[in-house]
Parts: structure tokens; sequence; C-alpha cells
């Protein structure tokens, strides 16, 4: 094979052969007799080199046999190719040269350095670099055999389960408290002789208990009760996540939140230390899992005081948020009524509480997902029910109109949320605009009323969206960022942003509102909000609607020819379609709200200039409302 | 007299002879003999293997003089069977 070895280790196809030669040898050395006395040395050399094989060398082949790392290769090897083709499958194991412990050998020993490496640390009691160095060795073996199963192999567990048959969930506390001493250590200790050692003590001693937690609730329960009181343990998690299940980040994270806002079993304990900075770690890696984002979002106390707070970090929160309202149900469609829920319970919670400025991002950023649900019934006069085409599941209202609003209102008090929120308003009018040209398109036996009805219909549905937000803002003037976020997703720019940070958790096909919920707050300011007139004056939302609805309804014929004989203007001349083609392209572009002003104002005077144009942007016009 | 070679049967001896260096060759040729070549550095390393090798090894070594042992035993009782049917030869002649 020609490994080039560097380190401990072993060639698993060659250890496969070596031990059915150890084996075979064992054999041929017992059938060894002779009666005569002379032969009695010789005998005897025969006999202790076969204890020696029995006693010394088969354990050891037999323990790397035996090994997971073993078990996995086997199961991953075509073992008759490895037979006749000898190598061709091979590859060398590294390990920290303790293979001749067999697996709960190792377990029993990777407590007892822990207990050790503990005493030496908090009692100075004998050796702290001996200690030091035998509990990261043996925790590297340790942390090798749980690497050799690749996720999804069935073997991941298989050693996590002996250790914690072996050490129970007491050995899971020594581990706890060894890892906290090496904190301790890293802190008060010798820097410059300590930090590497207990970077790899901590590293291998936390995915042991992240591997244990996964296999035993007990130790999984007892991290969480742990993790506010360690001064170790999030940082390690933060450091390693991959070693922990998504549920227990979820369960380590809310118990930070909880002992940051004194909240749940922290609300009467005494609480010394800031741990804010920890939970914000552990809730931008619970944002990464959307499902257990919206189930955090969804736990009592927490999710209240994760979307209430101000000590948490902003950006920490908006993640989680808009992960567990807008990518959880853009994920997966069966999480939609628990999305709904959720939103539900921000409506209720803004008539009585402020939101945190990073739960007003979240929202803004995932309202997309819920928009095209209860843009269809918005009145003022009724409750907000959302309506779930294709479902027959029963969905609550989220609300009534004005505690609706009262939600948005609080949104649109945060400058960058409300600029998230006219990018979705602005994704939400292309995705309709789309959906009605594909819908006129694929009727041909309608009539022209009856598409013109069906473009103005999904108009409708933009401008009773824009119209909520309308009504959530009583300084109207202030809605600068909306109205810029609206302007600026156009449809080139929109895709241009979203190909940026469109996150691979978005299905494909889903529409550009939806996929908004993978951007940030941060990340949209800095690509278009810049661009934000601040001192230009307005004339509010009502006439920035206007003109994008007169804009749409004209872009629909001009960028979808086949569409104009089914909206009654066939007869209008190509010269004009040329202008409107200009303009519309000169309106999108426009910089600033006095240039989109003055060129909404010449497609007015082409669209004028024709009576079917006319007619058709007038019917339009009144259709959408 | 050699305790090994006490016996007068010339054709016992060389019978044991035979015997003996059977024994040599078999324990020449036992596949723990080969066992190193398969259990090298590029098949594992780690200080307990290190241990094993040196284990090994010197039961090697030990095997190997047991085995030249049992062939100048063997050659010894060939010798004396040869001697013995010599001076038994002789004395017939004699008589």
């Amino acid at each position: 094979v020609g490994c080039v070895v560097t380190d401990h280790g072993y060639d698993p196809a060659r250890i496969v052969a070596l031990r059915s030669r150890v084996v075979e040898s064992i054999e041929a050395l017992r059938t060894i007799t002779c009666s005569d006395p002379a032969a009695a040395p010789a005998l005897r050399v025969a006999k202790l080199m076969c204890h020696n094989l029995e006693q010394s060398w088969l354990p050891l082949v037999d323990a790397i046999h035996d090994s997971t790392a073993m078990s996995h290769w086997r199961s991953s090897a075509d073992l008759a190719r490895l037979v006749t083709h000898f190598g061709a499958v091979s590859r060398w194991i590294p390990t920290a040269g303790l293979d001749h412990l067999p697996d709960r050998h190792l377990a029993e020993v990777l407590v007892q350095a822990a207990v050790r490496f503990d005493r030496a640390v908090v009692e100075g009691a004998g050796d702290l670099t001996a200690a030091t160095a035998g509990l990261r060795r043996i925790a590297r073996e340790a942390a090798r055999r749980l690497d050799a199963g690749a996720p999804g192999s069935g073997h991941e567990h298989t050693f996590a389960m002996v250790i914690r048959d072996q050490i129970g969930a007491h050995g899971a506390e020594q581990l706890l408290a060894a890892l906290d001493s090496s904190g301790e250590l890293r802190r008060f200790g010798d820097a410059a002789r300590t930090d590497r050692s207990t970077d790899l003590v901590q590293h291998a001693v936390g995915r042991m208990l992240g591997r244990l937690a996964a296999v035993d609730d007990e130790v999984a329960a007892s991290l969480v009760e742990h993790v506010a009181m360690s001064s170790t343990l999030a940082d390690v998690v933060a450091r390693d996540p991959l070693s922990f299940d998504p549920g227990l980040l979820a369960a380590l994270a809310a118990e930070l939140v909880a002992h940051v806002e004194g909240v749940g079993r922290w609300a009467s304990a005494p609480r010394v230390i800031d741990l804010a900075s920890r939970a914000d770690a552990l809730l931008e890696l619970v944002a990464v899992h959307p499902r257990e984002a919206l189930a955090l979002l969804g736990r009592p106390d927490v999710g209240e005081a994760l979307v209430t707070s101000t000590r948490l970090d902003a950006d920490a929160v908006e993640a989680v948020v808009a992960a567990g309202l807008g990518s959880a149900p853009t994920s997966s469609s069966q999480l939609m009524a628990a999305g709904f829920d959720a939103l539900a319970t921000l409506v209720e919670l803004s008539s009585r509480a402020s939101l945190g400025p990073g739960a007003r991002r979240g929202v803004a950023l995932a309202f997309g997902t819920y928009l095209p649900a209860i843009a269809v019934q918005l009145d003022p006069a009724l409750p907000v029910v959302p309506v779930l085409p294709g479902t027959s599941a029963t969905t609550v209202p989220l609300g009534s109109y004005a505690e609706v609003s009262r939600l948005i209102g609080q949104v649109l008090d945060d400058e960058p949320a409300q600029l998230a929120l006219g990018v979705v308003i602005g994704a939400f009018r292309l995705d309709q605009l789309h959906a009605a040209t594909v819908a006129i398109d694929q009727r041909p036996h309608h009539a022209v009323a009856e598409s013109r009805a069906m473009l103005g219909a999904t108009l409708a549905d933009v401008g009773r969206a824009v119209q909520l937000l309308h009504d959530a803002r009583h300084r109207h003037d202030r809605l600068l960022a909306l109205e810029h976020g609206m302007a600026q997703a156009r449809s080139n720019q929109l895709v241009s942003l979203l190909g940026l940070g469109v996150s691979w958790m978005t299905p494909a096909g889903v529409p550009l509102v939806r996929q908004i919920n993978s951007l940030t707050t941060r990340g949209l300011t800095a690509a278009i909000g810049t661009s934000r007139p601040r001192s230009t004056p307005v004339t509010g939302v009502d006439a920035e609607l206007a003109m994008h609805a007169t804009v749409s309804a004209a872009g629909v014929p001009l960028r979808s020819p086949q569409l104009r004989g089914r909206l009654g203007l066939d007869e209008v001349p190509d010269a004009l379609w040329h202008q409107l083609d200009e303009l519309v392209t000169a309106y999108d572009a426009a910089a600033d709200h006095d240039s989109r002003v003055a060129c909404h104002s010449r497609i007015r005077q082409v669209l004028s200039s024709h009576p079917d144009l006319d007619a058709y942007a007038e019917d339009t016009r009144l259709r959408a409302g | 007299v050699d305790p090994i070679c006490d016996t007068t049967q010339p054709a016992h001896l060389r019978t044991r002879a035979r015997t003996l260096r059977a024994l040599a060759t078999q324990l020449e040729c036992t596949p723990a003999v080969a066992l190193a070549e398969v259990a090298g550095p590029d098949t594992w390393q780690s200080p307990r293997v290190e241990v094993c090798r040196w284990i090994l090894g010197a039961n090697l070594a030990q095997l190997t003089r047991a085995v030249d042992q049992l062939r100048w035993t063997a050659h010894r009782l060939e010798t004396r069977a040869t001697d013995l049917e010599l001076s038994r030869a002789r004395s017939w002649g004699a008589s």
C-alpha cells in the first residue's frame, strides 16, 4: 500500500489480514507436539510463543479489529474485493496509541483521567502537566473513536452508548467538572504552558459530552442545568457546535436566555455573571436550524423574553426570529401552522410589550412568508385570518386588523426593519405580477375583462398589504426607509440581493417574498440602505403605491407581448410600446424619488395618448382598489 | 554417556534424530515465524505494538536457538548411531 506512516494508527485492511495470521499462528503452535525428551526445550519455546501471541498480540489485534472505526470501515468496504485485492480499499486510520484499550476500558480510564485532572487543578494534587497530558491523550482517543462512524452510518453513537453504559450520568458530571477545571486553568493558569493543552482537552471532552447527550436524556438535561453555571460549557459548545444535537443547542440557548432575562427558574434566583454574549453565540447557532428556532420562539417565558430583550444582541435575535418565523415554514410547509401560531403570539405580545430591535427586524424579514396568505382578505373591519390555498387545515386568526397593524407599527419604528419590510412588499408585488402573467397566459379562453380583473385582483392584494403598513404608522413622513425598500426591490436588484444571501435551506421555486428571510437587515442596509435619501420630502405611501401600481400595470403587457391581445391592447402601435419600454426602464433605474415621479408623469402621458392604453390603465387602477 | 544418547539401538537413535529434525523443520515453518512480515509499521503503529514486536522478536530468537539445538541433538544421535553400528561391525569381524 505504501502508506507514509507519520503517527500512531493502523491500516484496517492489513489489520484484517494480520488477525487471521495471528489466529493461524496460535493454532499452528498449539498443534506442535513431540514425545522425545530432547524436544522439551523447543516445545517450551513454542508454548511460550503461543502464550505471548494469545496474551499480547491477539487482544491488541482484537481491540482494533472490533473497534467502531473498524466496524464502520468493514461496513463500507467490500470484503470480497478486499480479500482478492488486498490493500485496494486500504487507508491509514490514525490513533492516539491506545488501541489496546477496549471501548469499555477506555471509558473507565477516561473518567479516571478526568477526575485526576480535576483534582490536580482544584486541589493541586499530583502533577498537573502529567494529568493534563493524560486526559488529553485519552480524550483524543475517545474522540477519535467517536468520529469513527460517519453521520448516518449507524455507528456514530455506538461508542457513546458504550461510554454511557459504562460511566453513566455520574461519569458525565465528572467530565463536565474536568471541563470547568480546564476553563479555570485557561483563565488563571500559565497561559504559555496550558493554552494548547486545555484547548485540546476541552475540544475532546466537549465532543464527548455532546455525543453522550445525544444518546442519554439524563446527560442532556444535566448539560442544560449546568450551562448557566459552567464557566466553560457554553464556549465549548460555541466552538464545536457540530458535536451537539440541534435540539440540545436550542435547549442550552434557551437556558442562557432565561438566565440573561431572569425568567423561568432564574426569575428569583441570584444572577451574578452576565451571560448575554454566551447566549448570543448559541442563538446564532440555533438560527442555523430553523425548526429549532421556531420551537425556541414557542417556548413559554423564553420565547417572550427573547423577542422583547434589549440585552441580547439584536443580530442574534434577528437571526433566530427570521429563521423560526420565515425559514422554518419555507423549508417545510408542515410548519406553516406553527409559524402562524408564533406570529399570532407576537401580535398579541405587541399590544402589551415592546419588541426588541432584533425581533422587529426578524419579523420584517419573515413577514413575506405570511403576506400571500393574509393579503387576500385584509380588511380593517375584520380579523386577519390566513388563507392557505390547497390546505383544509383550520387556521386561527392572527388577531384583529388593529392588533396586526400594531405589530407592524412596532416593526416600522425600527429603520432597518422598515427597509426590510419595504423590500418584502416590493418582492410581493413582483411575485403577484408574475403569478398574474402566468395565470392570464394559461387561460386563453378568458375575455379581456376577465384577464384585466385577474391582473387587478393581484394588484389589489399588493394594495391591501401596503395599506396595512400605511395604517400601522401614523407618522407617514417617517416611512422613508419603507418607500426606499419598496423602490429598490425591483426585479434585477432583488434577484441579485437574493443571489448573494439566499440560504441553502430555501427550496427551489420558492417565491421571492419567501426568500427574503434568508437575508439580514444588516446586509440589506449595507447593500441598499446607504442610498436612501434622508431629507427628500415625500408625498406618502399612497402616492408611491399609485406610481408602483401604474408602472406595474403597464409593465405586464410591455414585458409579455403575448398577453397584449388578452388585455385588449393589440391595437396599440409598436412605437408607443417602445416609448413605454424606455420610460419603465428609466423608472426602475431611478435613484431618487423625484426622478421616479418625473418618469411616472411621462408614463401617464403615454398611457393617456392611446384610448386602449388609457382604458386599460383606468380599469386596472379601479380593480386594484 | 550423554543421557539423550542413552540407548544401544542405532535404529532407535536414528528414529529419534528424524523426529527432532522434523520438529525443527515444523518450528521453522510455523506461521508465527512470518508474522513480523505482516505486522510492520505500515500495518500498525503504537507504543503497545512496539511491545508486541519486541516480545515476538525475543521469541523468534529463542525459537531459532531451539531449532539449532534440535538439529545439533539430531546430529549427535545420528553420530552415536553410526559409532554403535561401526563398533558392532568391528566386533562381528573380529569374531
